[in-house]
């Protein structure tokens, strides 16, 4: 179980840095979810807001499964609470359009990238 | 070495007792008849069992419609209660959409394209979370976002909504067939 939840974290991870998943806002705030096949994960920004909780929801939207940053950090002795605040961060950029924006203004500016300094 | 040779005497093949060549002819065509009508009843009986399927198929997603067009009645209803701020019939709505939309979902017998399956596994997943939010409400007055639970109040309807308008096609094709 401990293996495919760091599996599982792994791929949300890679997939939502290349833009493959399609993330949802829910009603509960700081929450957000993705439909996978049958199934549904959410992701929730919990306690001060450096910790995370991952969700896994049945087809009848049921919490089969759950686990958070921290027993991940401690299985794999990595700092995965960065990598979800990263993931969360980009997901909420993604949500609001600001990486889409952010991609389309550079694309117009060109590829000149003179390090000014 | 010897070979025997066998002959075959003709007049003597037809010449056992009781032939008559019009008797084997019409023997042979009745045969076919036989063989002709047999085949064709196989066919009818597979064209009637396809037919049969087809209406099942379309009853079945005539009913999925149905029951999302009552989930979009309760999509509108609980944009009213929630206008009302009358958090327990939130969540009993919510709770109300995942009882219909759980068997439509898990269903073998209700073909659903990836896109509509996804929508109801959101949509499932949205009410199980605005429940949440309705329960916290209530009991623990818990602050919400009106506004962005009504713009995701309003995805989920429109998506219920293409959902319904797949299942009527299916359901005029599955007739049409």
């Amino acid at each position: 179980m401990s293996e495919k939840w760091i599996q599982l974290s792994n791929r949300l991870i890679a997939k939502t840095k290349r833009g493959e998943l399609q993330w949802q806002e829910l009603s509960d705030s700081d929450t957000f979810q993705v439909v996978v096949g049958k199934n549904a994960i959410e992701i929730e920004q919990t306690g001060f807001g450096d910790d995370f909780e991952i969700r896994v929801r049945d087809g009848s939207g049921k919490v089969v499964d759950k686990f958070d940053d921290i027993i991940i950090s401690r299985m794999t002795n990595s700092n995965y609470a960065t990598a979800f605040e990263e993931m969360f961060s980009l997901i909420r950029r993604q949500i609001s359009g600001t990486e889409q924006l952010l991609d389309d203004l550079l694309e117009e500016l060109g590829k000149d990238e003179e390090i000014p300094f | 070495m010897e070979f025997t040779v066998v002959e075959i005497n003709w007049d003597n093949l037809f010449a056992w007792p009781g032939y008559d060549f019009w008797g084997v002819v019409l023997a042979l065509i009745g045969f076919s008849f036989s063989i002709f009508f047999a085949y064709s009843a196989n066919s009818s009986a597979k064209m009637a069992a396809e037919a049969a399927q087809n209406a099942r198929r379309s009853m079945n997603h005539s009913d999925a419609a149905a029951q999302l067009t009552l989930v979009q009645q309760l999509l509108v209803e609980l944009r009213l209660r929630i206008d009302a701020s009358q958090w327990e019939q939130v969540s009993e709505k919510c709770e109300g959409i995942r009882v219909i939309v759980a068997p439509i979902v898990s269903s073998t017998t209700v073909e659903l394209s990836k896109e509509t399956e996804k929508s109801l596994v959101g949509l499932q997943s949205q009410m199980a979370s605005l429940q949440k939010t309705a329960n916290d409400v209530h009991h623990n007055a818990a602050e919400y976002d009106v506004v962005k639970i009504k713009s995701i109040l309003s995805k989920q309807a429109e998506a219920v909504a293409q959902s319904v308008r797949e299942f009527k096609d299916n359901t005029e094709i599955g007739y049409n067939v």
